[in-house]
């Protein structure tokens, strides 16, 4: 167990509670710099509460939140975001009037009188390939653009951890591996990325380790094949014990 | 088309004599010079009010009702102080301050409360002010209002165009912020206001700045209009007029600044053209405000816009 | 005098003066109360125990899903508007003789009603009712032991904060979503 500074986010004994609903009830995870891991579990397990608390969209009940060391609980979402933890939302979030531009280059920091350029955030764009459809607006984009655009605007504020919400939802295979690609080139840049997925194929195939939630709590974590293995994974989603692997969608 | 438009200073020079031109043309003319120029002068006004509307509706997204009631502060402000002696720039100083504070305590809901529920607290706003200005006699003068306010309707040939830069300078402020970095950051915020803030942007700073600049750009207005017309009553600020402005924005589009301005000259032709039958006026505004929602949602500007950006 | 007329004339309530724990009440505000109440259990009972009432809160609470399960949104908001304009025009009617009926009497009323139905609670019919009163209240101790002439403006100011501080009202249940 390496120092607190060593992770670039610990989160400790974190809990949420909606009214009756225990959404997150004592979670720890940790991640390091430039690993991948896939959070997965049933629907309602509590995973996209935990994005929310991490991103400080939400407060958490209980707990604790480190970022790279640093006590970041309760802090609101725009100062982890200067932080730097970035987010993609499970359904996309964009400001559907200005451009894709506007949308990525307001994600890094400028002065307030200063015009939004193209040459600032060209290196993103064009990492997305984007750089062309610079001036559309969001709004008419097709599905497909409108997650490279969220993607970008993620990546413009130069996180250190980004925190990807079903990024392969709707995607067919071919995209969902060019997405798989990119995942692992940030994460070799050093970022850490902790992802949300329903595609067990996705997040067994890009992930370094596995964690797996189910109502609210964290039922078991670590690599693809001794989670694919765990009685208690196969249980939690399937509701029987089950001889045999989850099947790879 | 606007992109061109704005980018043929033929245009704005022509559109510009015709303002500077148009009160002599009349007075050569000889056609109700009088009722001409209170209109002429009035307009600028009124536009420059719907942009402190187009601030908080068009950049923030949240629609307002208490656009009248930030005028009507700065506007009795420096009447009080005007007719007590105080010079008036002092007096149109204090009154922008008040105009300002009044926007913040206006605009301090919508950290908590959005879209609905922030109409109405507008509106209670907007009630506020009237009842003060309506009962608070020793100062506010009650219903009669305050008379006898220093007027700069009678300053020859310079007076007339007090309004119109006014208005120039509020159109310009607005349409440069909406170009900014910080424009675009408030559009974010009224797009998608947890996507904003998760990328960074400050967003209860950047509603707070909303709502100072609509109160300044405001606070101009209730100026321009006090020291025009020299004087004040409560019913010039109450919520009619704050819902009149609503119409004009919504109207001409509430996103862009030449939304304003078209808005407020089709009310102020339409409000003309209606006069003989002042009963149904009230019935056309709500008419308007129907059909615009419904079929023009972004206004009429948004027929001239294409699909790239603004 | 044409029939409608005797008639309303003849329906209005005499204006008896009865002191019930030393204040007074006149057969108008009697009425109003009376009616008031009524309404909030008619209202209770359309929105809890009847098929259009609930359907009328599942709308409310999804449209999209509501739609799927075979409510007819299409008619079921424009009933809710027309019952609430029924119910408004009663409460006009109710409200006209004591406040001296104009065209635009209704701005005002119209924030209190909203501040009302804040103040209690928008999602809860009890609530509503409670606003009410609270308001009703609040208004007349302000406006008997501060002052008359702005009591208005208290409860404008009462709004505004009660909207601030506490948006879902004292009975309301669930926070008001800010999206």
């Amino acid at each position: 167990m390496s120092a607190k500074g060593e992770w670039t986010l610990a989160v400790s004994g974190v809990s949420k509670r909606y009214g009756g609903v225990t959404a997150v009830d004592g979670v720890d995870i940790s991640i390091q710099p430039g690993e991948i891991v896939a959070l997965i579990g049933p629907n309602g397990a509590g995973k996209t509460t935990l994005f929310n608390i991490i991103s400080g969209i939400v407060r958490p009940d209980r707990g604790e939140l480190y970022l790279q060391g640093k006590r970041v609980t309760g802090l609101p979402s725009w100062k982890m975001a200067e932080l730097g933890v970035g987010r993609t939302f499970q359904n996309i979030r964009l400001f559907a009037d200005l451009t894709i531009l506007e949308n990525v280059a307001l994600a890094r920091k400028g002065t307030p009188f200063s015009r939004l350029r193209l040459e600032d955030v060209k290196d993103v764009l064009s990492r997305t390939g984007l750089v062309d459809l610079a001036r559309q607006r969001t709004g008419a984009l097709p599905y497909g653009l409108r997650r490279k655009v969220e993607l970008a605007r993620a990546l413009a504020g130069q996180p250190k951890l980004i925190l990807l919400d079903e990024p392969t939802a709707g995607m067919n295979n071919a995209e969902a591996g060019d997405l798989v690609s990119a995942v692992r080139d940030l994460a070799q840049g050093g970022i850490s990325v902790l992802l949300i997925e329903h595609s067990m194929k996705v997040a067994m195939g890009a992930a370094h380790r596995v964690v797996v939630m189910s109502l609210g709590k964290k039922l078991v974590e670590g690599t693809a094949d001794a989670i694919r293995k765990d009685p208690n994974v196969i249980q939690a989603y399937l509701g029987e014990r089950r001889a045999g692997s989850i099947n790879a969608r | 088309m606007w992109k061109r438009i704005r980018s043929l200073p033929l245009l704005w020079t022509v559109v510009g004599a015709a303002i500077v031109l148009a009160p002599s043309f009349t007075r050569g003319v000889g056609y109700r010079t009088g009722y001409f120029l209170q209109l002429y002068s009035l307009l600028p006004i009124w536009i420059a009010a719907a942009l402190s509307l187009t601030m908080i509706t068009g950049y923030i997204g949240e629609v307002s009702l208490g656009q009248g009631a930030l005028m009507g502060v700065a506007a009795y402000v420096s009447a009080v102080l005007s007719t007590r002696g105080v010079p008036i720039v002092i007096s149109v100083i204090a009154a922008l301050v008040m105009a300002v504070i009044g926007a913040m305590i206006l605009g301090f809901p919508t950290l908590r409360i959005r879209g609905p529920y922030f109409v109405v607290s507008s509106m209670a706003f907007n009630g506020m002010f009237y009842e003060l200005a309506l009962n608070w006699l020793p100062v506010t003068g009650g219903p009669s209002g305050i008379s006898n306010v220093p007027s700069y309707a009678l300053v020859p040939f310079i007076g007339q165009y007090v309004p119109w830069v006014v208005a120039a300078i509020c159109m310009l402020a607005v349409w440069y912020i909406g170009q900014t970095r910080l424009g675009k950051s408030m559009m974010a915020v009224r797009e998608d206001e947890m996507a904003a803030g998760a990328i960074g942007l400050r967003v209860a700073f950047l509603k707070s700045i909303a709502f100072l600049i609509s109160g300044l750009v405001a606070g101009l207005a209730g100026v321009s209009l006090v020291h025009f017309v020299g004087f004040v009553s409560p019913e010039f600020y109450s919520i009619n007029q704050s819902l009149l402005l609503l119409t004009m924005v919504l109207l001409g589009g509430a996103r862009r600044v030449e939304g304003a301005v078209v808005g407020c000259l089709l009310m102020f032709i339409v409000q003309e053209v209606l006069r003989p039958f002042a009963e149904v006026q009230l019935l056309c505004y709500g008419v308007v405000m129907l059909l615009v929602v419904q079929f023009f949602p972004r206004g009429l500007v948004s027929l001239f816009e294409r699909q790239s950006s603004q | 005098m044409p029939l409608w007329l005797a008639a309303a004339e003849a329906a209005r309530p005499a204006p008896r003066v009865n002191r019930i724990l030393s204040t007074h009440l006149d057969g108008q505000s009697l009425l109003t109360a009376s009616v008031a109440a009524a309404m909030v259990l008619g209202v209770g009972l359309l929105l809890y125990r009847t098929r259009w009432g609930i359907a009328l809160r599942a709308v409310a609470d999804n449209r999209v899903v509501a739609g799927m399960m075979g409510i007819d949104i299409r008619t079921t908001l424009p009933f809710a508007f027309a019952l609430t304009a029924m119910l408004g025009s009663v409460a006009g009617c109710l409200v006209a003789p004591v406040f001296f009926a104009q065209f635009r009497m209704g701005q005002v009323i119209l924030v209190k009603a909203f501040a009302a139905a804040v103040i209690g609670g928008l999602e809860s019919i009890p609530g509503v009712f409670a606003g009410g009163v609270f308001l009703g209240v609040m208004e007349s101790i302000v406006g008997g032991y501060v002052s008359s002439t702005y009591k208005d403006f208290f409860a404008f100011a009462l709004l505004i904060t009660v909207l601030v501080l506490r948006p879902m009202g004292i009975l309301g249940g669930r926070r008001v979503e800010k999206d």
